[in-house]
């Protein structure tokens, strides 16, 4: 039974979110989603690394690098040297917040692409997305979350200038271009997937327990 | 009866650097300080004991049970209260959220947060604030709200580093008869530069040098280690800088 | 001095210095070695990694700026002694050191391996000082909104990610022409242009180190700087559109590199290692069945050395370094002096699908004769329906065999031309 005084079971999840500013998050990933509506058709030209000139491609091709920032991102929280001694509980909130995070970036980029350019696009970008949100995981882990944008963006140089050989193919690992039922493309997704969810859940308990099991061997 | 805190051969280090070593430590009911200088290994050992760190080397001991794991240092942080040096804070929490929040994050049961909440907030001397934003709070009451967050939720164990830097006079007196009951049911570890917040409310002291205990009593018996001439407005203080200077 | 050596060892950019150099390597030796050799292609070429340089320098000069605001350190530099700007300077000078060092060191490399095989001549300092501006333009940027934003996750994203994309977008040198993509020997950077783009870098300096929040005792005076650094960031800003194409013409040289022996080939002074190439083409020009074909009486001449400029209609370019392109020019002037003459003009309809083919094949085979093998990998296209491995197995067949198989494809020519 609930005296008075007693707060709503919520409020716990609440102050969570408040803690990570979600609300901002939710924000951000609107303007995105209508940024990559309005404006994913633009035109970018990099430079070409096989010839003297450049190659365009639409700006949706690179976007998805902000929605996984942004998720990787949002697991930062400015109490999070008070965090670090919670119990069980942050742990499965903060599961739970990526997970809905992975959601609503899918759903969205999914979403846009699927009404703008069709679902061949959609699937491409979806893939995109799940390569990079899991490099963004893996750079939280190691740079901070607030620093999840930097193995991401680092696949920028080599995604548009390296991607291609010197007949104009898309090479195999450019995730980015290749068709949607692209074996290798989807390989990628899975290990950068799953090297993510493991930088997420590598707490120093768990490396601890990692080193032990491997100096075992 | 088991002791809260059981440490045996403690090692603990950043990647080549050895902070603490081979320290074993045994922690009951009442309050305990820990003294030292700059990098002797303080907040490395309260890191640990929060089951922060695991240790590098040794084994740790909380309330009986062995922490081996991430699952039984998380069940463990439920019965502890820990107050880092620095701690980050929503700018835009009430104190009352602040102090809520850190009970969610011990898991708490809910019907408690509020209640509890409010209690230790009412002992910090924050009450007449509870309502006000964290970002409008002076040094010395983020201070206190901090130490209401670490003893909300009445956790068996509470860690304290450097927890009256920032108070008045006034409120270190408060601090301290706040420490002198709690620690009548509760293990608390309490690191500090001054050496009178120890006198005043410890039972046992400790001091650390280079990453191990160089003295551990009473503060009557580190008092009683004063060398005649050395430097100090206190006598605890004139035993500490003797031991400090003895274990180097 | 004491800031700016103490901003130099706190800046984040330290650690990741190394990968900057490594980027910039990549940048310059991952896009081919065509450029090795040429002095302005490898200037063009030390220039590209600005394009990736200068979106990290935005997001690192924005997180770094950032710090101040982040670590509780805005009183403590309210109080200072020292200028504002000359704090901010320091704290934006080590971002753009490490920046700029990364970018001189590929650069330096650049010139080093094209030094054995260049010939007199070194980097053209403009397209140096282009890449370099760019670079400033972006770390200044992100300094200022750093300053503005002190955030440490949103400011530096969308100054890294949203670096890339304006840059990817509007820098082009065909848009705002930040930078450069092709370093043609015929072709210079502006003058004009490159010290409207100099100028920009140090407008967008002089905003991220000297405009202060408003408010204050000089409110009115903060304001009046913002608003002045707001109008001389769109004067400039129109000046790019304005100074657009980013390069020009360069004027022929007096004494451009000929071969010897007719039909003689001509050379800007800066492809000069392509000197022996352009004379084994001559050669295999004058080898070619007289029977058959004529050779051009004119100077075949790279883009720029004619009358006609860059744009000279029969001027051959030297693309990527190949000389593939050259052989067709060459092929077409051959097609050209060999047409039938005296014959009236055909009728269109005597241009038949057969012509078009004949045309295009004994083109191809022209094109293989004198550049001395069939098409290289690198280079693409060629005229539709001909193909251009049967072309190359011609090529390499007896004399007898190609002077019998290039005849049939004339008498196809003739037959259309002459009836």
């Amino acid at each position: 039974m609930r005296t008075a005084v007693d707060a709503p079971w919520w409020t716990g999840p609440l102050r969570h979110a408040r803690a990570h500013d979600l609300a901002p998050v939710a924000l951000l990933l609107a303007v995105v989603a209508g940024c990559e509506a309005a404006f994913g058709s633009l035109t970018l030209s990099f430079p070409l690394q096989h010839a003297a000139h450049s190659a365009g491609f639409p700006m949706r091709r690179e976007l998805p690098i902000a929605y996984a920032a942004l998720t990787a991102g949002s697991l930062h929280s400015r109490m999070a040297d008070l965090e670090t001694a919670a119990a069980a509980v942050l742990a499965r909130y903060e599961g739970l917040q990526l997970a809905a995070m992975y959601a609503a970036t899918v759903l969205l980029v999914g979403g846009v692409e699927l009404s703008v350019s069709g679902p061949g696009t959609a699937v491409v970008l979806v893939r995109a997305l799940l390569v990079w949100t899991g490099l963004a995981l893996v750079s939280g882990r190691v740079f901070g979350p607030r620093l999840a944008w930097i193995l991401p963006v680092a696949t920028v140089f080599p995604l548009t200038y390296l991607g291609e050989d010197g007949q104009g193919r898309a090479l195999w690992w450019d995730w980015t271009v290749r068709p949607p039922s692209d074996a290798a493309g989807w390989t990628l997704a899975a290990v950068t997937t799953a090297a993510g969810l493991t930088a997420f859940r590598l707490t120093p308990w768990r490396l601890r327990t990692l080193r032990g099991r491997l100096a075992a061997r | 009866m088991d002791p809260v805190v059981r440490v045996t051969g403690l090692t603990q280090g950043y990647g080549a650097r050895t902070v603490i070593e081979g320290l074993d430590l045994d922690l009951g009911v009442g309050a305990f300080g820990l003294l030292g200088p700059n990098g002797a290994g303080k907040t490395t050992l309260l890191r640990t004991l929060a089951t922060i760190a695991p240790p590098g080397a040794g084994s740790l001991e909380i309330l009986g049970r062995r922490i081996t794991s991430e699952r039984s240092a998380r069940r463990a942080r439920r019965e502890i209260g820990f107050l880092p040096q620095d701690f980050g804070h929503h700018p835009g929490f009430t104190v009352h959220d602040f102090v809520a929040y850190c009970a969610w994050l011990r898991e708490v049961p809910a019907r408690q947060v509020h209640r509890d909440s409010l209690r230790v907030i009412e002992q910090v001397g924050l009450a007449d604030r509870r309502n006000e934003r964290m970002k409008a709070l002076s040094g010395g009451m983020l201070r206190r709200a901090g130490i209401a967050s670490a003893l909300v939720g009445s956790p068996r164990l509470v860690l304290l580093d450097e927890p009256t830097v920032g108070l008045d006079p006034a409120q270190r007196l408060e601090f301290r008869e706040l420490i002198r009951s709690l620690a009548e049911d509760t293990a608390v570890v309490l690191s500090t530069h001054l050496v009178e917040d120890v006198s005043a409310v410890c039972r046992e002291v400790a001091v650390m040098a280079a990453g191990r205990f160089v003295f551990r009593g009473t503060p009557a018996e580190m008092t009683a280690l004063a060398s005649p001439g050395t430097q100090g407005d206190t006598a605890l203080e004139r035993g500490y800088i003797s031991v400090l200077g003895a274990g180097r | 001095m004491i800031g700016y050596r103490t901003e130099l060892r706190r800046s984040p950019l330290r650690w990741w210095f190394p990968l900057l150099v490594l980027l910039d390597l990549a940048a310059i030796f991952g896009r081919g070695r065509w450029w090795i050799g040429e002095w302005p292609m490898t200037s063009v070429q030390a220039q590209i990694p600005a394009f990736y340089l200068a979106p990290l320098l935005a997001a690192a000069a924005a997180w770094a700026a950032g710090r101040t605001g982040r670590n509780g350190l805005r009183d403590q530099l309210a109080a200072a002694a020292r200028p504002r700007p000359q704090v901010e300077f320091a704290q934006l000078a080590a971002a753009l050191t490490y920046g700029l060092l990364a970018y001189a060191l590929g650069a330096a490399v650049a010139a080093g391996v094209s030094l054995p095989t260049a010939g007199p001549g070194f980097l053209w300092p403009g397209y140096l000082l282009l890449g370099a501006a760019l670079m400033v333009s972006f770390a200044a940027a992100g300094h200022l909104a750093g300053r503005t934003f002190p955030g440490g996750f949103a400011t530096p994203v969308a100054c890294g990610l949203g670096g890339f994309i304006v840059i990817a977008w509007a820098a082009g040198p065909q848009q705002l022409g930040l930078f450069a993509i092709n370093g043609a020997p015929f072709r210079t950077v502006s003058w004009p242009a490159l010290a409207v783009r100099l100028a920009l870098a140090g407008l967008l300096l002089a905003g991220a180190v000297g405009l202060r929040r408003p408010g204050g005792r000089s409110a009115g005076r903060r304001a009046l700087a913002a608003v002045a650094f707001g109008a001389a960031l769109v004067v400039v800003t129109v000046a790019l559109t304005v100074t657009v194409p980013l390069q020009v013409d360069r004027a022929a040289p007096a004494q451009p590199l000929c071969t010897t022996g007719a039909p003689t080939i001509c050379l800007w002074p800066e492809d000069r290692n392509q000197l022996l190439r352009a004379q084994a083409m001559a050669d295999r020009m004058r080898q070619l069945p007289t029977a058959l074909v004529t050779l051009p009486a004119r100077p075949i001449a790279e883009l720029g050395l004619g009358r006609g400029g860059s744009r000279d209609p029969e001027g051959f370019y030297v693309l990527e370094g190949d000389m593939w392109d050259p052989a067709q020019t060459m092929a077409g002037d051959i097609m050209e002096a060999s047409r039938p003459q005296g014959c009236p003009d055909p009728a269109v309809s005597a241009f038949t699908p057969e012509f078009y083919r004949a045309s295009g094949e004994l083109m191809m085979w022209l094109t293989m004769r004198i550049y001395g093998g069939p098409m290289p990998a690198t280079m693409h296209g060629g005229p539709p329906s001909v193909d251009l491995g049967a072309v190359a197995d011609v090529v390499r067949g007896t004399d007898a065999e190609q002077l019998a198989w290039a005849g049939q494809r004339s008498e196809v020519i003739h037959r259309a031309y002459c009836g």
